[in-house]
Order: structure tokens, then sequence, then C-alpha cells
């Protein structure tokens, strides 16, 4: 199978192939916002299957770390574990589908594992890693290897209503707005 | 003195530190300094700028009001010149938009100035006022530090704004000798629980190998973590951080067996307070203390957390908090954090002994 326009991916989906997966990933995103979870979802696709999903879990783990995309790394961790493949081995032939740009923290952890292709659905003007407001995925970064692979524009504008329909709610976690107490030396410096 | 930061460190650490842990601390040095925005770091940009010779002080305020300049509020209108006997006064007229700033810093007109009747005609004053016009540049930003405006300040007059803070910050001492005695410890504290990690082989993939977090308000060190990468290479010492904050907030996602972390129990925080709006939020309000400067994955991770301020010791060299990036300032961000660097970084001056002693 031709495997160059993936780089080391093994399968290389046509467009209607990405659409499929980009609607599993959407399915997670919704599961999210009926969960009360800022609605992003993802999969990763090894070898024609889903190998591993996630959705954002920051609220129910009081870690604002847990993207969805963290949460399926650690899920295809456990299957490679299942399976006795090797992590790296599997990561860099997979392609994650997930509805929104990867922010910054998550493009530099992808970009570490050396994830063969990210298509995303809309992009994230206000953390996006991906163009957005960074260019973790091609940026000179000796320590995170060679640059990632990215395609965006898949279901855009659902992911984008499914994001409108959380933001035009509350997000049930952040604490009541309050008088900020004054700290000595309290003050962002930029 | 040394009395009462062995007692300190007690009530610290609770008996964390070993004998054996005391001596480590000699191959380092606190160098403080503040990662700022570029904006506080740049030299003097440059903007081209008509201005005309002029008589009488009192008439050019008829030049203000027809040619007003709302983009340059930081610019004095006029400079004086007591050596030019006819026209000691020099004073802005409007950008130069076809004349564009050379690279030696001199303006390079290509098209001949306008007089002052050309440019505004609505300006009647007696020509015996009225110079030449000319272009010259003039500092295009307003100065932010006493350094850029002195700098600006001898290309053209300048009004400054300072910003005591910031001033505090780059002429320092950035902290009292007390704050600064508790951040040592605090980073004592992280390089012992590297230490900790080492022992225990874990590669140092990770981008820094201590991480301390700190309430200011307590003065409570909460967590102290090294990084678990040989069991999950994203598990960093900051992200593992991160997730024991959690676990201390009652959830948390990672689960470890055996490693040398510390989680400080916070027994004024039960679980069912901390899903109520009055718990604290993630890591609002936070210090963090990192051996060396955090990658990106990990600076964002602590932008989502909402800290307060980040100490670093040694810069890293894909470092996202002052070295590649300035992730802490970035614009369009929805939080930002005060970070600095060279808190017990490594002398260099000793770095022999470094070697020796801290890979033993």
């Amino acid at each position: 199978m031709d495997n160059l326009e993936f780089g080391a991916c093994h399968y290389s989906p046509d467009q209607e192939q990405h659409e499929f997966w980009m609607e599993q990933a959407m399915i997670l995103a919704k599961d999210a916002l009926n969960s009360g979870e800022v609605p992003v979802g993802c999969i990763f696709v090894y070898d024609e299957h889903i190998v591993a999903k996630g959705r954002n879990q920051v609220n129910m783990k009081k870690n604002a770390t847990r993207h969805a995309e963290l949460v399926a790394i650690d899920m295809l961790m456990e299957w490679c574990q299942m399976k006795n493949v090797g992590f790296n081995h599997v990561i860099k032939r997979s392609i994650l589908y997930v509805t929104v740009e990867p922010c910054i923290m998550c493009c530099g952890a992808l970009r570490h594992l050396q994830l063969g292709l990210v298509v995303y659905g809309c992009s994230n003007d206000r953390f996006g890693g991906c163009g957005s407001v960074l260019n973790v995925h091609a940026d000179d970064l000796t320590s995170l290897g060679p640059p990632m692979k990215c395609i965006g524009g898949y279901f855009g504008d659902e992911a984008v209503s499914l994001l409108k329909h959380f933001y035009h709610g509350e997000n049930p976690n952040t604490p009541c707005p309050k008088i900020k107490k004054k700290v000595h030396g309290d003050k962002i410096a930029s | 003195m040394a009395v009462s930061v062995s007692a300190k460190k007690r009530k610290l650490s609770d008996g964390f530190f070993e004998d054996d842990d005391k001596d480590q601390f000699s191959m380092y040095v606190t160098k403080l300094e503040p990662v700022l925005a570029d904006d506080y770091t740049k030299g003097v940009q440059f903007a081209c700028m008509m201005f005309v010779h002029f008589t009488i002080q009192k008439q050019y305020k008829e030049l203000t009001t027809h040619l007003p300049m709302p983009r340059l509020q930081h610019l004095k209108r006029v400079k004086k010149d007591l050596s030019n006997k006819d026209h000691p006064l020099s004073v802005l007229l409007c950008p130069d938009d076809k004349n564009q700033s050379s690279e030696d810093g001199n303006p390079k007109p290509c098209h001949r100035t306008p007089s002052l009747r050309e440019l505004c005609p609505a300006i009647d004053l007696p020509d015996d006022v009225v110079g030449g016009t000319y272009t010259v540049l003039v500092p295009s930003r307003a100065p932010l530090t006493r350094a850029q405006f002195e700098a600006a300040s001898a290309v053209w007059p300048t009004t400054f704004h300072e910003d005591k803070y910031i001033s505090r910050l780059l002429t320092g001492p950035i902290l009292t000798c007390e704050e600064q005695e508790y951040a040592e410890d605090y980073m004592k504290f992280a390089i012992t629980v590297a230490r900790r990690g080492r022992q225990l082989q874990q590669d140092s993939a990770g981008c820094s190998d201590g991480c301390v977090i700190v309430d200011p308000n307590t003065k409570k060190l909460l967590i102290a973590a090294h990084p678990v990468t040989k069991q999950h290479p994203l598990h960093h010492a900051v992200m593992v951080a991160i997730d024991l904050v959690a676990k201390q907030q009652g959830a948390g996602s990672y689960t470890y067996r055996g490693e040398h972390l510390f989680i400080a129990n916070t027994g004024e925080l039960p679980a069912e307070q901390t899903s109520e709006k009055t718990g604290p939020y993630l890591c609002t309000g936070y210090d963090v203390y990192v051996t060396a400067e955090p990658c990106i994955m990990c600076s964002m991770a602590l932008v989502h957390s909402r800290i307060r301020r980040l100490y670093y010791g040694d810069p890293s060299p894909d470092g996202a908090l002052g070295t590649k990036y300035k992730l802490h300032t970035q614009p369009g961000l929805n939080h930002k954090f005060e970070v600095f660097r060279g808190l017990l970084m490594k002398d260099h001056t000793v770095s022999g002994v470094l070697n020796s002693s801290v890979d033993a």
C-alpha cells in the first residue's frame, strides 16, 4: 500500500473514510457535552481499526490536562500492553481523528510521541497548537523530533456548534467570579 | 540565620531531607531574573515622521489641533535645539509614509518633503515663523522600561509612564531575603525529589526532573514530583505534579506504586467541599518550582492549570518559557503567569564537581 502520504502510516484512508472516522470521534464529543465537559472527542485508528478513544475529562478528574487526546493516548497504551505490541511502533503508524484542532499541550504531546497523522474538525482559535495560536506541529523543536502532519476541516461546523452549545451554558466547575484578593507581588508581568 | 533555615526546612519537608541530601546543593547558584514578554526586552523600533522647523513656542498649538497624532501619544511634539538660532524648535507634523526607515537608523529621503503649507493648507502662520520640513526617525512604540525610555529619549523627546513593579523586577532585588530563602528551600526540595527519581532509574526524558507546587498564601508545599517516563512517555514531572494536585482535591487520573512522590496532607479539603464552587479550582493561584525550563507540553499544561508563578533553574534547549517560546506571555491565551529563571541553577564554574556528584 502506498504509505508515502502519511509518513509511517500503512493505512491511507480516502476522503470518505476520513469522514467516517470523524463521525466516530463526533459521537465521543457529544458524550463529553452530555457529561458537562468541553465537547471534544477523538479516536486512534491503527491498521484500519479503532484502537483507542477519548473525550474530555477535565471536570471529572479535576485535572486541566485531561483532554480527549491525552485520555485516548492512555487507552492506546493499555491496548498495546494487552495486545503485547510496542506503543512507539503503533502510534507512529496511527491516525488521530479529533473533532477540534489539538491544543498547544496536546500537539506537543502528540509530536513527542511521533504520531503519524492528525485529522481534525474545526480550528482552535483559543489554544490551537497546529497553526491557530502556535505551530507546535511544525516548528523547529529538535527534542520533539520531525514535524507532525495535520489535516483540518472534517465536520468542522458540527464541532463548532457543539462548542457553542457548551459555552452558551456554563462550565459547572469554574468558580464563581469573586473579588480578587491582593497578594503581595501578585501581578502578571506580561 | 542557619538555625532559622534548618528549622524552616524541617517545617517544609516533614523530614523529607536526609543527611546525605544536605551537601548536594553546593553546586547551585541563584541568579534570579524575570522572563518578560519580548516587548519589554527589545530595543527601540522606529517610524518615519515629518517635522517642521519653528520659531515661537506659543504658535505650535495651531499645528497640534490641525495635525493630531493619536497613535504616537508617547512622543512629545516639540524638540528644542538652541544651536539653531533662527528656528530653535522642531515640531512633529505627521507620519511620513513614503519614506521607509533604513537599517542604519537614519531616514533616507526618497522624495521631496512637502512644505507645511502643502501638507496642511488650513494652517495659517506667517512665513517668518515656519522653516523647512524634514524627515526624522522617531521611536514608534511607547517605552515600557527605563532602558527603553532612555534609548528612545536619545532619539526624540518621549514620555514614560513607569510601571514600578516591572522596574523592580528588572533592577532587583526581585524577592526579599525571606522570600528568596523560602523559594530556594522549595527548589531544594525539587532537586531532592529529582535525585530520588533518578535513584529509581526513571530516565530523565522529561523536560525537567523535579517539580514542586506551593500555595503561596499558606506557604504550604503541596506536591513534589519527579518524571515517571519509564511508565508513561508523557509523565514528565510537571504532568505528574498536576495530577497529584487533582488527587489532593479528591480526583486525579494516574496511579503510581513505589515512586518518591510527595503529597501534603491538606486535611481542610474534604472531597465534598471541593466539588462546590468555593473549593480550589485546578492549580489557580499556586506557585510552581521546576529544576529546568519546561517543554511546550508541560508549559501549556500549566497555562491550562492557571498557576500564578513559575520558577526554574536552568534553561532547556526546546524550553517554552523563555528559550523557544514565551508561552506565559503568549497573546490570545486565556491565562498568563509570571516566570522567573535562575533559581538554584547549576553553577557552571564548578561543573566538574556537578557531573561527578549528581550523576553518582
